[in-house]
This record gives structure tokens, sequence and C-alpha cells, in this order.
């Protein structure tokens, strides 16, 4: 288990190296650049030349790679930000990653406290009113936009109930431990409440809909009947056997739905206000901030392959057939 | 199966500890406690004004700043050597006690106030540094803004002050940029031409004084609350990037004493940043905000009183317009050109679709600037409400029907054009309005709408993008960097000098001698007596505007804004937050 | 299952239907299902709405009344025009928007969904069944896509059919036929296959996933050994068997794709405007949700409901073509 762990560490060093690399050909195969224009200005060529030439624009593409892979394979530098000027990727990285990263994880924790036992249920009440119930709501969670369901929260329960802050993030990236990990207060919960349920709501539906499929299938197996007809209790037999083997799907989509989560969503911290890696991203895309692209997406990367492993390993251990020799 | 949970474990910490090797050295946690709302407050609070910024300000650094967000910050942490009033726009005095212009017009003698510190914030008070500003200061500052090692965007504005453009192209020394300390307290600037518009560049952001000693120490970070130094009416305490900003009120600038009743009474600036308007409108609403702008959604309740004295529209330094790729064959005929103009109903857009309180525009040339002969019914008459002094739409719309008819297009048949803006919800409607408006017009015009995420807008409309890559009509808008004519048709249009989008020629068929007399004007309006720019500047946007009509201009910007009644505040696009007060002991009782 | 077939799987199901053909039965066992039958007929209504637009729809989707901005449902003009479900901030007629809306919608769910279900599903099936070492090459592969940030790729796909179809305007052939229809779509059809060209990793892993699981099995490694060719072990025993999760995974993924051109509107990557796109109108009226509700929650329910149907299909689909779950509702 440690060699194939390590093995699929060291095959995702040239995965993660032609992520950068093609991102960093497609984003500057984007027209436009960051210094062409101010707002609605534009700059006399003058003035962008001088810019380029203190970022290095100037050099041909081979040489810009090559320093950036050089700067970051040394020094683990992400380089400077070109819209935030006085700021450089590893500091806007460190200052965001870990909101971004407390809301996805306590969006999936959400999620997978709603949808897991809304999809058991509805599985193994198949086609009764509970079933439909938690079907329709999964579906209903999945289908309504983050960009109504957001502002609806905080006019419902912030504006008109004042339950919950309107927007806006609990903790700050300063009074974090480790830099990573929120101080538990009473601020950070009532903060983190429509943010959290915004987005926990649309996984809960995914986690429903995927284990209440899986789970119907797994049932139906010989060995499950065998099980039963041994005499063990539907209970004990979903318990032991089913519900382990069923989660394989649901694990699956795991690796994905991680990364993406944990590297930040546009439409929630754009909505709540909150400083995540989502909004950076977007932005930076907008401006052309190709150091912010590529670092954002390295980031994203590093969580995907990261996810990935952790889901092949935890295949092994739901499904002792799939080795990995 | 033990020893497969516990590599999943050792998973967890790897990812951990990647985690934690992206993590910056964090602050002892509680250190921070200025919390991040305005949580509930004690008897001896002081005086907080609560806003929100917008954005996380880019840059802090005077050189560096391009937006308003970081503007505005940087107006109340560095002080001008002049600033502008915020009625007249005239520069007056700030940094400079006052200043004399030699008599060929071109050097510039600042007399420099002495009593200014350079502060800081330490453990969150401000205390002086034992430094004080000096013509040093400002001259450093100028020079660094014009240094092609700063890289600064703004610099081309300074190009007037000899030696700053050979600076920054790196054909000359930062050393001969002609500004010069003669004394701590005089400050001498020589320009290449003449300019009255001088006294107001000299207020903007890029030449203000900066730490020489501060800027070397601490390089890019020099920005960051813990090493900045400044001079302004306020002092940055802190800034969670991001997130949120704090301002405290700098004792020893010399206006809170010397400037009498026209200095508020604030003591702290909190501002969030807070990108979405309905979002930062929620947060006014629940008193967490002293301020807001309004979304659009909500207008028509504030226009109702929803909100009674708590909503005002004031006047804001920016155009909205159309222009025109003139060498493109659907629109090279100003005849097309006008009455594509002629054709947009411009109060019904403000009225019923913008709700801001918007102004129809008839030049380019926003009436906030000197020069701008906005309102005036020489020009493009057919662009303002008959209460405005024009001939109103119904009679625009005749003659453009009969003008589109002149140019071969009856009825708009046979004119096929495309209209692109770039990505954003009102640009898209106010396009989908304008092209309604012109089917209505001319029924048989084929008008398409192209939505262009912003690098990919910009860059087609770049001088040397290919023609046909290019739409006919496109979408800008302008807000002032300084409040004169200059700024705006000159820099902007001039046919040899400005930037000049519509592409005009001197060698156009139909309009080239138009183009070239417009050329002629915002040239020798640099250097003419004011009354002389008065007229050529009107000549010029007559040209631009209405004869060659080169541009749709569409609206004057307004200022849309919700303030709690405790705050006594100023509305204009400057924010000057040291002339804002606070009644505390109302808003505490809010709350 | 074709009688003869040898078969080591000790099922019964085999024995029961001999002489049917599969497609039959899942019909006939999708006909039984009402609340899929609901569904399917709520999609072809939808789809025979977005077709004849023009006919059913009772006011032009563009145009502008400026006297009748956000008016609210019921609202009759005084020329008598009735506004069923009242007007959007141009005075347009909501309820036309939202029949034209579906045209997108639809045609992102089907064409991003064929796309990725055809590719998803043969390169899951390749990479699972294959060798770990192919399975492991095949899977980097996708890892090195999903890192990919498709925002980029989107605008650079946009950029370059605007740049062709700037060029290529007189042109004819089968690339001048489709940016015509690009552009008759509101420059969105090409985006629709970007987005199933972005979405087949996803179902690559599933089917991936399925594969392994099913690779060991009993009844396939007995194919094996009795001397099957892969090919017809892929097609018979295991495309079968993971065919249920795939479309669940598929009707699962709908959403999202109908999902994905609204976050694509709301950041300006959507249809061109005046085209109206379920999507587009939900995000630009989502403000409006205190002043004029009606904006945002017509487009919103139409969205909902399409994805409503479209997983009651998709689980009627799935009890159908899984062999094991036939007879049993």
């Amino acid at each position: 288990m440690i060699s194939y762990v390590i093995r699929r560490l060291l095959w995702s060093l040239p995965v993660l190296f032609l992520i950068v690399l093609v991102t960093f050909l497609l984003a500057k195969a984007l027209p436009g650049g960051p210094f062409d224009r101010v707002g609605d200005k534009s700059l006399p060529e003058s003035i962008r030349v001088a810019i380029e030439k203190k970022y290095n624009l100037d050099k041909p593409l081979v040489t810009q790679f090559g320093l950036y892979i050089r700067d970051l394979v040394i020094n683990g530098d992400l380089g400077p930000s070109y819209s935030y000027r006085n700021r450089t990727v590893n500091d806007l990285i460190s200052e965001t990653l870990p909101i971004s990263a407390q809301i996805g994880i306590l969006s999936v924790l959400l999620g997978a406290i709603i949808g897991l036992p809304a999809g058991i249920f509805g599985a193994l009440r198949r086609n009764t009113w509970v079933d439909y119930l938690s079907s329709f709501i999964a579906v209903l969670g999945l289908s309504v936009p983050n960009l109504v369901l957001a502002p609806l929260l905080i006019y419902l329960f912030s504006v008109k109930l004042g339950w919950f802050p309107a927007a806006r993030w609990g903790v700050n990236y300063k009074e974090l431990y480790f830099g990573f990990i929120p101080p538990m207060t009473a601020d950070f919960w009532s903060h983190a409440a429509l943010p959290v349920i915004t987005l926990g709501t649309g996984i809960s539906a995914t986690f429903a809909r995927l284990s209440r499929a899986s789970l119907l299938q797994t049932i139906r197996e010989d060995y499950i009947r065998t099980a039963r007809s041994k005499g063990l209790t539907q209970t004990t037999t979903i318990v032991r056997h089913a519900l382990r083997n069923s989660m394989i799907p649901v694990v699956t989509i795991l690796g994905p739905l991680l990364a993406g989560i944990l590297t930040g969503t546009f439409i929630v911290e754009f909505v709540f206000g909150i400083p995540g890696m989502g909004d950076f991203f977007i932005t930076s895309v907008n401006n052309r901030d190709y150091p912010i692209i590529l670092g954002s997406t390295l980031v994203f990367a590093i969580f995907l392959v990261l996810g990935n492993i952790m889901v092949d390993i935890m295949y092994a251990w739901m499904d002792p057939r799939i080795r990995f020799d | 199966m033990q020893k497969k949970r516990i590599s999943l474990l050792m998973l967890f910490l790897v990812m951990t500890l990647v985690m934690a090797a992206c993590a910056a050295p964090m602050a002892a946690p509680g250190a921070a406690d200025t919390s991040s709302d305005g949580a509930a407050a004690v008897a001896s609070d002081p005086v907080t004004l609560d806003i929100n910024l917008g954005t996380e300000p880019p840059s802090l650094d005077p050189s560096l700043g391009t937006d308003t967000t970081s503007i505005s910050v940087i107006n109340e942490t560095f002080l001008g050597l002049t600033e502008l009033d915020p009625d007249t726009q005239k520069a007056g005095p700030e940094l400079a006690k006052d200043w004399s212009i030699s008599d060929d017009g071109l050097t510039y003698t600042f007399n420099l106030r002495t009593d200014v510190p350079w502060v800081q914030v330490k453990d969150g008070e401000v205390v002086e540094t034992g430094m004080m500003v000096t013509a040093g200061d400002v001259a450093y500052g100028l020079k660094r803004t014009c240094n092609a090692e700063t890289a600064s965007d703004y610099a081309y504005v300074l190009y007037i002050v000899a030696g700053c453009e050979a600076a920054n192209t790196g054909e000359g020394s930062v050393d001969d940029v002609a500004v010069n300390a003669v004394d701590d307290a005089t400050l001498e600037i020589t320009l290449n031409y003449p300019a009255s518009f001088f006294e107001q560049i000299a207020s903007m952001w890029i030449m203000r004084p900066m730490p020489q000693s501060v800027i070397e120490e601490y390089g890019d970070a020099w920005t960051e609350p813990e090493n900045i130094v400044t001079n302004g009416p306020f002092a940055l305490s802190e800034w969670i990037h991001g997130d949120s900003l704090q301002m405290i009120r700098n004792p020893f600038w010399y206006g809170w004493e010397e400037m009498g009743d026209v200095v508020g009474n604030i003591e702290v600036i909190n501002g969030v940043m807070i990108e979405e308007v309905s979002t930062a409108f929620a947060l006014y609403e629940n008193n967490e905000i002293d301020t807001s702008g309004v979304p659009l959604e909500m207008m028509d309740l504030a226009l109702a009183g929803e909100y009674g004295d708590e909503f005002v529209i004031a006047p804001s330094n920016c155009t909205y317009y159309y222009g025109f790729i003139t060498q493109k064959p659907e629109v090279s005929d100003p005849r097309v050109r006008r009455a594509l103009s002629m054709a947009v109903d411009r109060q019904t857009l403000a009225d019923d679709i913008l709700k801001g309180g918007q102004i129809p525009a008839n030049t380019f040339t926003n009436p906030l600037n000197f020069g701008s002969p906005a309102g005036d019914p020489d020009i493009a008459p057919w662009a303002m409400t008959e209460a405005q002094g024009g001939t109103g739409y119904a009679a625009a719309v005749e003659m453009a029907k009969a003008l589109m008819e002149e140019a071969g297009y009856p009825g708009g048949a046979g004119l096929s054009l495309t209209l692109a803006h770039n990505v954003s919800e009102s640009h898209a409607t106010i396009a989908q309005a304008i092209q309604a408006m012109w089917q209505e017009a001319f029924p048989d015009i084929e008008v398409v709408i192209e939505t262009q995420e912003w690098g990919v807008y910009l860059d087609s409309l770049d001088h040397d993008a290919p023609l046909e890559g290019k739409p006919d009509v496109y979408r800008l808008g302008w807000c002032q960097d300084y409040p004169h004519a200059n700024n705006w048709i000159h820099e902007v249009f001039n046919p040899t000098q400005g930037a000049n989008v519509p592409m005009l020629s001197m060698d156009d068929p139909i309009v080239g001698d138009l183009v070239k007399q417009f050329n002629d004007d915002t040239i020798a309006a640099q250097t003419a007596s004011e009354d002389e720019q008065l007229a050529l500047y009107k000549d010029a946007e007559k040209l631009f505007v209405d004869d060659i009509a080169a541009i749709i201009p569409i609206y004057y910007y307004t200022t849309v804004a919700v303030t709690k009644p405790w705050v006594t505040r100023l509305y204009s696009d400057d924010k000057y937050y040291y002339r804002w007060s606070v009644d505390e002991a109302a808003k505490e009782a809010a709350r | 299952m074709a009688a003869g077939a040898l078969s080591l799987k000790p099922s019964e199901d085999i024995t029961e239907r001999k002489g049917r053909s599969p497609l039959g039965d899942a019909v006939q066992q999708l006909l039984k299902n009402k609340i899929a039958v609901a569904g399917l007929i709520f999609i072809v209504t939808l789809i025979l709405l977005a077709i004849f637009a023009e006919l059913v729809s009772p006011h032009p989707y563009d145009g502008a009344n400026f006297k009748l901005t956000d008016e609210p449902p019921m609202t009759r003009a005084e020329d008598g025009r009735l506004f069923l479900l009242g007007t959007d901030e141009l005075g347009r007629d909501v309820l036309s928007r939202t029949i034209y809306g579906a045209r997108i919608s639809l045609g992102v769910a089907f064409v991003a969904s064929f796309v990725s279900l055809i590719i998803g599903i043969i390169y899951g099936l390749v990479s699972g069944f294959g060798s770990a070492t192919r399975d492991n090459l095949m899977m980097r592969v996708v890892d090195f896509l999903y890192g990919f940030p498709f925002i980029i790729f989107i605008i650079l796909v946009q950029v370059v059919v605007k740049a062709y179809s700037a060029r290529e305007d007189t042109s004819g052939g089968p690339w001048g036929l489709i940016l015509h229809a690009d552009k008759a779509s509101g420059g969105i059809l090409i985006m629709f296959v970007a987005i199933g060209l972005i979405s087949w990793l996803g179902m690559a892993r599933i089917t991936r996933g399925q594969t392994l699981g099913y690779k060991n099995k009993e009844f396939v490694e007995a194919a094996h050994a009795v001397g099957n060719r892969n090919g017809r072990i892929i097609w018979k025993h295991i495309l079968p068997n993971i065919l249920g999760p795939c479309i669940v995974y598929e009707t699962l993924g709908i959403p999202g794709y109908i999902l994905t051109e609204s976050f694509l509107s709301f950041i300006g990557l959507g249809v061109n405007p005046p085209t109206p796109s379920w999507g587009i109108m939900i995000s630009e009226s989502v403000g409006s949700l205190r002043t004029a509700p009606w904006e945002v929650f017509v487009p919103a329910s139409a969205l909902t409901l399409t994805v409503l149907a479209f997983n009651f299909l998709g689980d009627g689909l799935r009890d159908a073509f899984d062999p094991r779950l036939r007879g049993e509702s």
C-alpha cells in the first residue's frame, strides 16, 4: 500500500507539471495582457512596455516559463501578482485557501450528514413516501441554483429574521491556528451558517442520489442475498455488507468534489463577500494575472491528485477485491 | 485492514502538511482582536464610520494605485500638493501653501508646509516617526512614479513633466526628471508645455510625497500596516486582505484644528470589502455599514421614498458612451452614425431602465470638468430633452429617419450592425434597450449584440487588431483622472495624440477636414488661455459628437447612495472622509 | 440476452426472459413506472415547446416595452395584450422568454450529456478493463484534464469561434454550417460541446470505478475462462451492469450542465443578448428577488421542474436497464 501511494505521488509530478505547462500556454493564448489597460483606459505603448519589462513579460515564452518553474521548484515561489501589485501569489493563496477550505469542508460534512441518511433510507424504503420525499428534496437541492438560493437565504434569515449575519466570514487568516484551523467561536459559526447551507444543499443532494442508486444496486447483489439467507437481520446485512460496498460511487466523486470545493466556489464567495480562492481565480482570469491563474490552478491540481489517490485507497478499503499491485 | 486505516490517516496528515506549507506564518490567534464586524460596543468607543470599500484595494502604493478603491484610501493617508475643491473641482492648497507659475507657464514653484510629520501606527496608536514631510519627499514620489522600475500604470499622466517620459521609457535617467527640491519647503517642477490643468494633476495620487527610507527597507511590502508610514488625515491601522481595512485618525495632521468646521469628527474608519451590491445593501439594512450603494432592483422602492432622506442621487464624473469604429463600412457614413445617435432615447433609458437619475449626455466631456460644454444646445441638441433645451426624442427620431433614408438605408433596410460590449449585466440591459430603440426607429435594421470577456473585448478594440474582428459599435465609459477637458476629449479621442479607438483619420473621404480641425482644436486648447479653451473645447465637442458623430454620448453617471441619518457626509466622487461626521450616540442607539 | 449465449452467471433472469430483446424489455419496464413516464411526458412537452416556440409563445422574446417594465403576472397592457407571468426589466414577456429559454437549457442538456456519455463510458471501460499500467496511464490523463481551469478553456473556445466566424462569414461547408448554427443559437452551440468535452471526465471515472468492481466478479472471470474475447465480455457482461449507474450519474449531471450554463451566463460567458436562456434570466434578475420575484421564480421553476423530470426519468431508465431490478417494483 505504501509503495502504491509513493508510486502514485511520483506519477502525479509529471501530471502537475503538464497542468502548469498547458495552463501557462493557454493563459498566454488568451487575447489581451495584464497591462494593456487601466479600467477603460488604454495605456500608451511605452507604459505597457516598461511594466512588462519589469515582470519579464518581454522575454520569450520559454524563458518566462523556465523562470517560473525555477522559482517554483527552488523557492516554492509562485511569483508576484500583477493585479495586486504589492502582493505575492504565495501570500494571496495562503490567505484565501484556508477560508475556502473551511467552507468546503463544512459543506461536504453537512452534505454527508444530510445526504447519506436520506439516500440510504430512500433505498431501504424504496417507492414509499419516504423515498419520494427524500428524492424530491434531493433533486430540489440540486436544481435550485446557488445564485438564487444564496440571496434568498440572506433575505430570509438575515434581513428579515436577523438570525445570521448577511455576509463575510467569521474569522480572518490572521486568527487561524497553524494558518488553517479556525477558532470555533460563535461568530465563526454564525457567519458560516448561510454559505455552508447554500453549498451543502447541493452536495447533500448529490450524496443522497448517488448513495440511493448505489445501495439499491448492492442490495440485489448475490452476497447480500446470501447474507440474508444466512438469517442475518436486514439491519445487520445493510450495515455489515451493503453499505460499505455501495459507497464506492459516492467516494468516486469525492475526489474531484473536494478539490473543487476546497479551492473555492465563486458564486458563494461572491454573493457572501467571503475572501476565498474562487473569487480570486475568476478575477485573475479576467485580469490576465498569469501568476495567480497558474498558482491557483496548481493548488487545485494538487488537491485533486491527492483527493483521487485517497479515493483509490478507499476503494481498496471498501472493496477488498480491488488490489493495487 | 488496520494497516490500511493507518495509511489513510497518513494521507490526511500529508494533506494537512501541504496546506500548512501553503499557509503564511500566522499571527497569534486572538492578537487581531479587532472583531471583523462591528461587535457590541462599549460606551467609550471611538467615533466610527463603517463603509463598504467594494473590493480589496489592489495597491495602496500611491505610484501604483489605479482604481477608485485604492485611491480613496490613498487620498486619506497621503496628502497631495494641491487638493481639489469638492464643489468647484478647482485646485486649492494642501501640502503646498501656495504656488507660482513662471511667465512662460513652464515652471511651477510650490511653497510647502513644514508642519506635516510622517506618522505610523504602533499598537493601535498613531505615533510620529520623527521625520517631517519635505519637498524632497514629493520629488522622490514624482520621480518614483516616472521610474520604469516602479512600473506605474499612470506614469503617462506625468509625461507632461520634463524628463518623465524619457525616464519611463528608459531613454533618460530618473535624475533628469525636472522636479527639484530647492529646500525642504520649496519645490520646482518644469513642464514640457504650459498647461493650466497641471494644478489639478498636482492633486493626483501619483505625485504624493512618499517615504523613501521605508520603501527601500521593505520593498513591495511597504504598504502593509506594520510597515507603512503616511502623512494624511488618517493612518492605516489594519488591513485584512480581501476582507476589511481599518484607518484611524492621525491626530498630528494639521487640518483637525486648522480647518475648523470643514473637518468632521471621525476617529475610526472600518471598510469591508463586499463586491455584490445587494449583499452590501443587506448589511446596510442590518445597520452593519453606515452607507451603501443601491442595487438597481431596489431603485424603484428607493425612488418611491422607501428610504426617505437616506437616499441621495449625486452627479459623478464619468460618461457612458457608444463609439463607432469609423473605418467599418457599415458606419463609415457620418449620416448613419448621427441617425443612430439620434435614435437613442436617453431620457427613457435613464428613467425606465437605469433609474438612477442619470443625465442624458450631449457631449463626451462630463459637466463636472473644466471646459465641458455639456448641455449647450449648439451641440447635438437632438440628444437632449426639451426641458434640457434640446429637440426632444420625438423630433430626433424623425430627423434620424430622414437621415437614414438620405444615407441610402430607408427604414434601416440593408444595414446590419454588430454592437459589442464587455460582460456585465447592466451593459447587456442597456445594449438590449438601445437595440430595441433602433429597431423601433428603423424597422428593417439588423443589430446583433455580442458580449465578450473584458480582456478579449479590449484586445479587439486595439488599434493593431484586425478590422474585420472589430464591432461596428462598441461600448466604453470614461471617468476623470483630473477634472479638465484635456483629460477627456484630448487624451481619449485626439486623432494624433489620444487613444482614438474610433480610428478617426484625417484621410477620411467624407469628414477628413473636420477630423483635422478637431485634432487642431484640442491640441491648441492645451496652451490656450481659459477663455480660449472654452471656445476650443466647445468647437471640438461639436465636431466630434455632432458633425463627425464618432461616438454616441449616452449619459453622465450618477452616484446613488443610501446613508444612515447619523452620518453627515459629502457626495462627491472623491470621498473626503475626513470631512464626514458621525453622531455616535444615535448610531449606538440604532444598533 | 440472446438465447444460447453462454453465461455462467447464476441468475434467475436469463431463463425467464429468453426470447425478448433487452430493449423491448426495458421499454416495457419503463412504461410501468408512472413517475418516470410523467418525467418523460414533461420532457417531451418541453422539447415540443422549445421547437415550436415561435407558435406557442404569446409574445416575442426580444424587443422592449419601456412603459411596461417589471410588471407583475396577469398584467394587461393598454392595447389588451396579456402578460400571464409578468414582464422583465425591459418590459418583455417572462413566459415567452422562458419558453424560448428552454431551447438553450435543453440544448445544453442533450448535447453536453451526449458528448460526455459517449466519451466517458468508452474511456472508462477501456481504462478500467485494461491492464494496471494502461489504467494508471489513462487515469493520470484524466487527472491532468481535471486539474485544468475550464474557464480558460471556455474563453478560448469562445475567442477562437468568434475569430473564425468573423473571418469566414460567407464560407459554406460543414464548418460554415456549424458557425451558422452557433450564431443562430446566440453563440452557444459550441459552448455546449465544450461543456460536454469537459464533463466526460467524471463519467470516465465512474465507469472505470464500476468496471474495476465487475472485472474481478465471478461471472466475468467465468466468461474469461470459457474463452470470451474482451470486447464481447465488455459488451455483454460489463456494459449492461454498469449502464445503470452511468445513466444515473448522467441524469445527475444534467442539472450540472444546465447550471453550468447559468454560471457561465453569470460570469458573462453565456448566450449573447437578447437570446434568452434560463440561466441568463435567473442571473439577470436574481437581485429582483424582493421586488419582482416572478422574474427569478419563473425561469428557476422551469429549471427545477426540468431537472426533476430528468431525474425521475433517469431513475426509471436505471430500473428498466438493470436486469436485477426487473419485476420488483
